[in-house]
């Protein structure tokens, strides 16, 4: 059975009803109250999708339960010896008979019964475990006395109130109470863990008594806590300056769980009460006592300003720390400027996190204190500043954040350069412009630039396509990079004369990418390289037709090729190069042939070389193709390749064709010493992908 | 970190762990750079951590801190010799000293008061109560999705991250990265209209992490490992091989399946897009595919139906072929697609469009551990902080629940109570095994 799936009704009815159920004793459609998720499933055209896995629901529970009585005690005794590990399709089996079941009143009683009866039985404790998994979902009253009589039995208490706990009503609640009066040691701790997770009243009384006995105050204290209400404070409230160490912990978070119930109550001065005991303790542990500070201030009402402020004012870092977390809680926007005005005394930490609590409120209150922080002497402290400007600056900020990114590295000029970036609205678009073109140094100009860019402020577009004659080289890259994004093709002109004339390897590099990035705007593929082919079609010199033909390949319009091949008989060896170049890593596979031919026919060695690698990539390039077309085409690359290197490569891209052919062509490298591990691995491949068998990915 | 809790390193090393494990009581080499040296962080200004938790996740998320030069790694914590050994070689290595304290009981790292967070990535059955024990202790957490175990565990660990001011990270670490970060962008600012249905594909089957699949022939545990608190409040199984390391997920009484183990990821992106990140569904229906034997109980295919409150419907499988892995918005106008192996939409220039600045903005940050940091010292919230991995989680919790019950379980997720159905509501927590409990 191992490894098999349980999906249908015959092994595991409660797995597929997903919308229906048929019943024993004639047959209805469970869940007539799912129109409106029908509906919107057919809405959706889920419908069909989803149709096909609904019709064929379980056959009848009804089947099962005719025969079910034997079935149950079958599985029972079946399951009687069960030690946990492998041997567990009784397990599955159980559970398929009680979902079942479940919806059938009787049945679902019956079945309950039995259940009962089994963990009467001398069967394993696993074996129970697994019985009682189910009692916990279809326990009943009738369940109460059977888990309580094992809840005195060590070895079986744990499974016994993991279904008794789960059952609600007075007489589980009942049982627990007095199993927990009775019970000792580490049951008494599960007893009371289970009593407040229940949130049970009727046990307060004794978890009361119990905060008086060392071993157990802790947990009932929790527990406690879990349950609230007036009685639970005062009996916390009361147990409070006596307790030490961990109780008096467990005590004080029991406390804050009561607060916080009280305050959902609406209760806040019983809350406040709670709080103000435990933030007056200077000896309590700092994280409670920092979260009794934060619940003091929300419960505080229209006090928790000025009591928050106090906090601020004072030396106590860990109690500023739970002041700041609570502002957003008391403290309108309005009457934010008080706090702000409490920034320059605050220590460094503190500011940096008051920084980032005043970033959510209004810029007009808080603005000019996060701005004169941004001139704090702590780094760590500007740039909190700088980040808060986030969204709580606007285009005023704009100078000192240009300054901040031009002048500063690391993660200042990061959250400068990012600040300035988001800042929202067109006033922030406006002063960039403004200053852009004021005069700023260019180490200003370049982050302005940046920033438009980033901002998407194609209003800049003209100013920044003018700083493409900048005498400075660092304006000339940005404002290049500027216009991948901001500019049209009608730009390529200005960068084709900045690509021309630069000395620059670099700055060509950039000039070459914005021409491709700005050539692939325009909507027609066969007009791309238009600006290009103009240019060139004019050009004299030699060395600046390279430069050109080289923008070619990442424009990849194959309306170019034509003057490629041209230049391929060049009389000047530069024009040559770059157009072998340019061919052998065109994009698309309409250079096949040309590379092909060049493979064959290339005299100089760098050219050969490149144009083998290109044709092998190009083939790469068309995994539809016949596959035993692109293997003879491999074979004729691997035939012009002399070196290990490209004969890899050629390997590399056959596994896309798996075919006869290329198997046999694989297994013809095998005997090359310099090729064996590639050309087994290939071999491995391409037998896997014609074997069907999917090839396990990255 | 200048607030640190007033404990100085020496007293640090007078309260010593009895579980110290091959620490030398001296420091031997300080590295120049812990000395704050070379430009780096002084000590004062450092981030003190430790982890718990080194058989899977763990190691990966220590070695990211220790590349930070504001964290000064502390401690390892694990109930395995084996993980606990090579984890403090790890942090050893790493400073060139021996100063790494190693635990295998989390409460005497806790007990430390040295420490500003924690790194925790343990089985999920564990998470809730190391994670309030943690926070309660003063301490910011990094913690491995799932957020919980339970739903009820996730609202109280929610309300215990509130409760003591604690910044808290989820390894949803998907939120940090580029292409999820702008199809949520996307989506939020409209671009594909009104979103009609989110597709989110998950893992389907079970995955031999440990390579132990087969080895659940019952027999003692090893010497190396501390079982007993293994199991914790789980209910007690026997040790076989197959149930513990990394494997655990695959049984419902220590994870939670594909489903809840992938949930923190792709539908938290997809709660993200929809701007669903502090709420959830109102209707949840599932159907889920078992095995029929074995110590693994989660579903190993399933199918999850949702219905949020207004009318989106979000769909979450793992084993159907028809629902892509990652999350798909489709809407009115299109549909954007993003995994961790790509990123497409329809329109396809769609992805390539960019969120200007009077557009909705969401959380941006590139480095999910440095996020964590930066909140530890701002105390804003994280990228992914608890409530929000709570809300995805949650998604997994119901379903299963759906699936478990065979019934469509209707939600209320302003009050996090199932409606009408008490027999479903007896699923959303579990009794512990003794003496555990749940911390306030």
């Amino acid at each position: 059975m191992k490894g098999a799936v349980m999906q249908n009704s015959e092994n595991c009815p409660g797995r597929s009803r997903p919308l229906s159920i048929l019943r024993a004793g004639g047959v209805y459609i469970r869940g007539l109250d799912y129109p409106r998720f029908l509906s919107h499933i057919l809405t959706c055209g889920v419908f069909l999708l989803v149709f096909p896995a609904l019709v064929p629901a379980a056959p009848s529970p009804a089947a099962q339960t005719a025969d079910g009585t034997a079935s149950l005690e079958q599985i029972l005794e079946d399951i009687s010896d069960y030690d946990g590990g492998k041997e567990s399709e009784a397990v599955w089996k159980l559970r398929a008979y009680v979902y079942a079941a479940a919806d059938d009143p009787v049945l679902r009683a019956e079945c309950e019964m039995k259940l009962l009866d089994f963990l009467k039985t001398p069967a394993t404790p696993l074996a129970k475990m697994a019985v009682c998994r189910h009692l916990r979902i279809i326990g009943s009253d009738r369940a109460v006395p059977v888990l309580q009589a094992m809840l005195s039995d060590d070895a079986l208490n744990d499974m016994a109130l993991y279904a008794l706990q789960k059952i609600p009503g007075a007489e589980a609640d009942k049982a627990l109470v007095q199993a927990l009066s009775a019970a000792s040691g580490p049951t008494k701790t599960a007893l009371i863990a289970a009593v407040g997770e229940r949130e049970s009243a009727l046990a307060i009384p004794e978890l009361v008594s119990l905060l008086e006995r060392t071993e157990f105050a802790g947990s009932a204290a929790t527990a406690l806590g879990s349950i609230g209400g007036a009685e639970a404070e005062r009996a916390l409230a009361k147990a409070y300056p006596a307790a030490q160490g961990d109780h008096k912990s467990a005590v004080a978070a029991a406390m804050l769980q009561c607060a916080e119930k009280a305050m959902t109550a609406k209760n806040t001065r019983a809350a406040a009460r709670l709080y103000e005991t435990l933030s007056a303790d200077a000896t309590l542990a700092v994280s409670l006592r920092k979260a009794a500070v934060m619940g003091r201030i929300s419960a505080a009402g229209n006090r928790g300003a000025a009591i928050l402020t106090d906090y601020l004012k004072g030396s106590d870092v860990e109690m500023q720390e739970a002041a700041i977390a609570g502002i957003r809680d008391v403290i309108e926007p309005d009457a934010i400027g008080p706090l702000c005005e409490l920034m320059p005394g605050l220590p460094e930490s503190s500011q940096i996190k008051l920084l980032a609590v005043l970033a959510g409120y209004p810029k007009e209150r808080v603005l000019p204190a996060i701005i004169q922080t941004t001139r704090h002497n702590s780094s760590s402290v500007r740039v909190a500043a700088i980040k808060a400007l986030e969204s709580a600056g606007d285009h005023s900020a704009v100078p000192l954040l240009a300054e901040a990114a031009a002048k500063t590295r690391g993660p200042e000029q990061t959250a400068a350069r990012r600040t300035l970036g988001a800042l929202k609205g067109s006033t922030v678009d406006e002063a960039i412009l403004e200053l852009l073109t004021r005069n700023p140094s260019e180490e200003i100009r370049e982050e302005l630039i940046l920033a438009a860019a980033e901002r998407r402020t194609f209003s800049a577009k003209s100013a920044i396509a003018g700083f493409l004659s900048s005498a400075s080289p660092g304006v000339r890259i940005q404002a290049l990079r500027a216009l991948r994004i901001l500019g049209s093709p009608s730009d390529i002109p200005a960068v084709l004369n900045l690509l021309v004339e630069t000395d620059s390897l670099s700055e060509r590099t950039e000039a070459e990418i914005t021409t491709a990035v700005l050539a692939r705007k325009t909507a027609d593929p066969d007009n791309r390289s238009n600006f290009v082919k103009l240019r060139l079609a004019t050009e004299k010199r030699p060395e600046v037709s390279a430069r050109l033909i080289g923008t070619l390949p990442q424009i990849g319009d194959n309306s170019a090729l034509p003057f490629l091949r041209q230049a391929l008989r060049n009389n000047d060896a530069d024009v040559v190069d770059a157009a072998v170049r340019a061919l052998s890593s065109w994009p698309t596979s309409v250079a096949r042939e040309d590379v092909f031919k060049l493979a064959e026919e290339a005299q100089d060695e760098t050219h050969r070389l490149l144009a083998i690698r290109g044709f092998v990539r190009i083939i790469g390039l068309e995994p539809y193709r016949n596959p035993e077309a692109a293997v003879a085409d491999l074979r004729q690359a691997a035939g012009f390749a002399r070196r290990p290197e490209e004969k890899k490569l050629v390997l590399g891209v056959l596994v896309n064709f798996p075919c006869k052919d290329a198997l046999n062509m694989a297994e013809g490298f095998l005997d090359e010493p310099m090729l064996k591990a590639e050309a087994q691995s290939a071999v491995n491949r391409i037998k896997q992908s014609l074997s069907g068998r999917p090839i396990r990915g990255r | 970190m200048e607030n640190k809790r007033s404990f100085c390193r020496r007293d640090f090393l007078k309260k010593a762990p009895l579980a110290l494990m091959g620490t030398s009581a001296f420091p031997t080499i300080i590295k120049a750079s812990a000395l704050g040296l070379e430009g780096t962080v002084p000590p004062s200004d450092r981030i003190v951590m430790a982890g718990i938790g080194f058989g899977m996740q763990g190691g990966g998320n220590m070695r990211s801190f220790l590349g930070k030069s504001e964290v000064q790694w502390a401690a390892v914590c694990d109930l395995d010799d084996n993980h606990l050994r090579e984890a403090q070689n790890i942090v050893n290595e790493s400073y060139g000293n021996k100063d790494c304290a190693a635990y295998k009981d989390y409460r005497e790292l806790f007990a430390r008061g040295d420490l500003d967070a924690v790194s925790i990535a343990v089985p999920d059955h564990w998470h809730a109560i190391m994670s309030i024990d943690a926070v309660r202790a003063g301490l910011d957490v990094y913690g491995e999705k799932p957020f919980t175990h339970s739903l009820r565990e996730g609202r109280a660990l929610c309300n215990a991250i509130k409760r003591y001011g604690r910044v808290w990270q989820t390894g949803s670490w998907q939120r940090s990265g580029d292409t999820f970060h702008h199809a949520c962008e996307l989506v939020r600012n409209g671009r594909i209209g009104k979103i009609q249905r989110v597709e989110v594909g998950l893992p389907s089957g079970y995955t031999d992490f440990a390579g132990t699949f087969g080895q659940e022939t019952i027999r003692r545990p090893p010497p190396e490992l501390d079982y007993e608190t293994w199991i914790g409040p789980a209910p007690y199984a026997p040790y076989c091989t197959a149930r513990v390391h990394m494997n655990w997920r695959w049984n419902m009484d220590f994870g939670g399946g594909q489903l809840r183990d992938w949930i923190g990821h792709h539908l938290d992106i997809a709660h993200w897009g929809l701007g669903f990140d502090y709420t959830g569904p109102q209707e949840v229906w599932g159907k889920g595919d078992f095995p029929a034997a074995g110590i693994y109980n989660g579903a190993t295919r399933y199918w999850v139906e949702t219905l949020y409150a207004d009318g989106t419907p979000i769909v979450v499988a793992g084993g159907y072929p028809e629902i892509q892995s990652g999350t798909m918005w489709i809407g009115e106008y299109g549909w954007i697609w993003v995994d961790r192996s790509g990123f497409e939409s329809q329109p396809a220039h769609l992805v390539k469009e960019t969120i200007g600045p009077n557009e909705i903005r969401l959380h941006r940050d590139g480095d999910h551990f440095q996020n964590f940091l930066d909140c530890v010292k701002s105390r804003a919230l994280t990228i992914a902080p608890g409530e929000v991995a709570h809300r995805s989680a949650s998604v997994a919790h119901l379903g299963i629940i759906a699936i478990e019950t065979g019934r469509k379980i209707r939600w209320d997720p302003a009050t996090e109570k199932i409606i009408g159905d008490p027999e479903a509501e007896r699923l959303l927590s579990r009794s512990y095994r003794k003496p555990y409990q749940l911390p306030a």
